[in-house]
């Protein structure tokens, strides 16, 4: 019984397009967690609060108004809605930025974790605006007049894959940039980068406002593929979620976060897509967290770089380059810029 | 002043959970996520044992510390000290993943429908205001009168050295003496007062439920007797030394492993303790709890700093006062805001916490 269940669920398009449509979505919330922590050293462990504002404030503002019953439905149209959403994240993001990157280390960590649960209580709390606990119960999706359901769903897909390519080719040309290295000699050495000019302080809330911003734009896909809204959905799993796949993909790689994400939720939704007897209930649900806990703990253990390395990504195969070097580079390829790189280049290295 | 009780019992668990996390921190240099998890373990063991079993909650907390004290051991070797030269993030991580293995356990045995707690509290004691006032007043000036001796009168020096150093807070030299003087004085005008029912006293103002009553003395002593295990035992010297020089501990022939494992032991034990409390006070558990409990211990441990437990202790009880006394104004749905908004203000004022004695070690590290 339970396996023809499963065999069927397999063969079925609806199936993979929502997969593949969530590894998407995925995979870009991971790649741009990728920028901030794993390139800029910034332990965000609230990802999912951002992801929170802006699920919520498309929600809320693109939802026709009367039906539900809540003090604000503007009713806008789906754009407006992405753009709120992206504008509404980046300015919570500064928000947060600013008291919460003054802090280092564990602390910045503690911090955003504390701010995306903030965002989940008043999201309870402020049920004249987000309808508390229940939440909403359908999401505005652009061009449904035109397609049908199934045909819909393969649409969002490909728009969902046409947005992380876009995020991949941001991560891209933010790694070959004098930005990139900028942010990888900031989290090797953080006085030397200091010392070579960079500004630090401006960089880090630079690049925390950049995430805000895309995550609030990531947010509407969402929304479009879980069609409802409530605190429930944006607990601290999903950050830990991107975070295993960040790990197990491999931090600071370019590609790694994809890759983690795909291995991750292939594995834990087809599990998911087992059907098991009532008694093994218990069991099935245990498995999501069950298998996160423990490829986090085994990556962590036998292989700490990932499946796909940093040094793989940037061509650091020879030798292992010191944080100095990142830095120098750093300062070089800015110089460059400037058109006076080659003599400092050369007195440098 | 009843919300002053509640918070006061709120903060003795958070108290209880924070000083084993504390500890930890400390000494393996873990922010140890997976605590809340066995917090929850520790909870959803003894209610087995009380319900399943049919044993008295007391023997149940017991064997519940006991067991999840020898668990914490066996993961502290087996997940954490392969990882341990591996730096602060890598442990982060493996802890995060631990949680989420707990967690994960957790739901496999015990299932997502709440558990209920079978456990009474016993009869309830009222008090008026100032009664209770003067119950403060007295634990306040034991607390001094016993501060000073241990820090002046001791005849071993350490005792004078070690104790000295936290009982600066109530006895600094010769002033708590006065101190102490003073509000004995102030106790006696004030029986004496209350007696003749002076103050019009209401009887009936306050009420706490023995059980309660119970719950604050067990926590308060947990994390006295820890203070008093750190300092005036050899083995707890041990564990501060390798706390503060992993490596000059070592060199001195210090049994590091030993020490890790007494750490692993005395941690996990405390956080099934709370977790115990918790599951009691609640009337229930259910799967969540080890992830509802996580981020308020983490606050409180973050607002105690790394000087000392004492701290860590006196952070945890006023977060849990400012829980509960904030329901005054505030809705009480938001005192988890309340809190975290507690501890964001504080790391963006004084990033090393309240009580920290080693100001700016951290970033200087």
């Amino acid at each position: 019984m339970s396996t023809l269940a499963a065999i069927s669920a397999l063969g079925s398009p609806t199936f993979w397009v929502s997969l593949l449509t969530l590894i998407g979505i995925y995979a870009s919330v991971t790649m741009l967690l990728n920028v901030e922590s794993g390139w800029g050293g910034m332990w965000d462990l609230g990802i999912v609060g951002l992801l929170a504002i802006g699920s919520y404030t498309y929600t809320i503002v693109t939802n026709p108004p009367g039906e539900f019953e809540v003090s604000y439905a503007p009713g806008w149209p789906v754009w407006a809605g992405i753009l709120a959403a992206m504008l509404m994240t980046g300015i919570v993001a500064f928000l947060v930025g600013l008291p919460a990157l003054r802090a280092r280390r564990e602390y910045f960590l503690i911090i955003t974790f504390a701010f995306a649960e903030v965002f989940r209580q008043l999201a309870i709390n402020l049920g004249d605006l987000t309808h508390g606990t229940v939440g909403f119960n359908s999401v505005a999706r652009p061009f449904e007049s035109f397609f049908q359901r199934d045909a819909l769903r393969a649409v969002l897909l490909v728009v969902t894959w046409g947005a992380a390519l876009l995020v991949y080719a941001l991560t891209r040309r933010i790694s070959r940039s004098g930005y990139g290295r900028a942010l990888r000699a900031m989290r090797d050495n953080e006085p030397a980068a200091l010392s070579l000019g960079i500004r630090v302080s401006r960089l880090r809330l630079q690049t925390f406002v950049l995430v805000g911003v895309a995550i609030g734009g990531i947010a509407p896909l969402y929304m479009w593929w879980l069609r409802y809204a409530n605190p429930n959905v944006f607990k601290a799993q999903f950050t830990f979620t991107a975070w295993t796949a960040l790990v197990l993909g491999g931090i600071a790689s370019r590609f790694g976060p994809v890759l983690g994400v795909a291995v991750l939720l292939l594995f834990t939704e087809l599990v998911e897509l087992i059907d098991v007897p009532p008694e093994l209930r218990n069991v099935h649900v245990a498995v999501h967290p069950l298998a996160i806990g423990l490829l986090l703990v085994l990556v962590l253990r036998f292989r700490p770089e990932g499946l796909l390395s940093e040094r793989r990504t940037f061509g650091e195969r020879a030798r292992r380059q010191t944080s100095l070097d990142v830095a120098m580079a750093a300062v070089a390829s800015r110089l460059r810029r400037l058109g006076r790189g080659d003599a400092v280049q050369a007195e440098a290295l | 002043m009843q919300h002053v009780i509640f918070g006061l019992l709120t903060g003795g668990v958070l108290a209880a959970a924070t000083v084993g996390f504390a500890l930890i921190r400390q000494t393996e240099n873990i922010l140890h996520i997976a605590h809340g998890q066995m917090l929850a373990l520790g909870a959803f063991l003894s209610v087995i044992l009380i319900t399943n079993a049919g044993m008295n909650v007391f023997v149940a907390g017991v064997v519940s510390m006991l067991v999840m004290g020898v668990l914490g051991v066996i993961l502290g070797i087996v997940v954490f000290r392969p990882v341990k030269d591996e730096g602060g993030n890598v442990l982060l991580f493996t802890s995060i993943g631990l949680a989420f293995v707990i967690y994960g356990a957790i739901i496999a045995i015990f299932g997502t429908v709440l558990r209920p707690v079978p456990v009474g509290f016993g009869p309830r004691i009222e008090f008026s205001v100032p009664e209770f006032v003067l119950v403060l007043v007295l634990a306040a000036t034991l607390a001094a009168l016993v501060g000073w001796l241990l820090a002046n009168r001791s005849r071993r020096a350490e005792h004078r050295a070690v104790v000295g150093r936290w009982a600066e807070l109530w006895a600094a030299r010769g002033t708590g003496l006065v101190l102490a003087l003073a509000t004995v004085a102030a106790t006696v005008i004030f029986v004496l007062a209350t007696l003749s029912d002076g103050f019009g006293a209401d009887h009936r103002a306050l009420n706490i439920a023995t059980g309660e009553l119970g719950m604050i003395l067990l926590s308060l002593g947990a994390v006295l007797s820890l203070q008093f295990f750190l300092s005036l035992t050899r083995m707890g010297r041990w564990l501060r030394a390798a706390a503060s020089n992993p490596a000059l501990a070592a060199v001195r022939g210090i049994p590091v492993r030993v020490v890790s494992n007494v750490v692993w032991f005395i941690g996990s034990a405390l956080a099934a303790m709370a977790g115990v409390m918790i599951a009691v006070r609640r009337g229930g558990v259910t799967s969540p709890l080890g992830w509802e409990n996580i981020l308020v211990i983490l606050s409180a441990a973050v607002l105690g700093g790394t000087g000392s437990i004492m701290g860590v202790m006196a952070a945890a009880v006023l977060l849990g006062m400012a829980m509960d006394v904030s329901a005054l104004w505030i809705p009480t749905a938001y005192r988890l805001v309340v809190a975290f908004g507690a501890l964001i203000l504080v790391l963006f004022v004084r990033p090393e916490g309240l009580f920290s004695t080693r100001r700016r070690a951290e970033q200087a590290a």
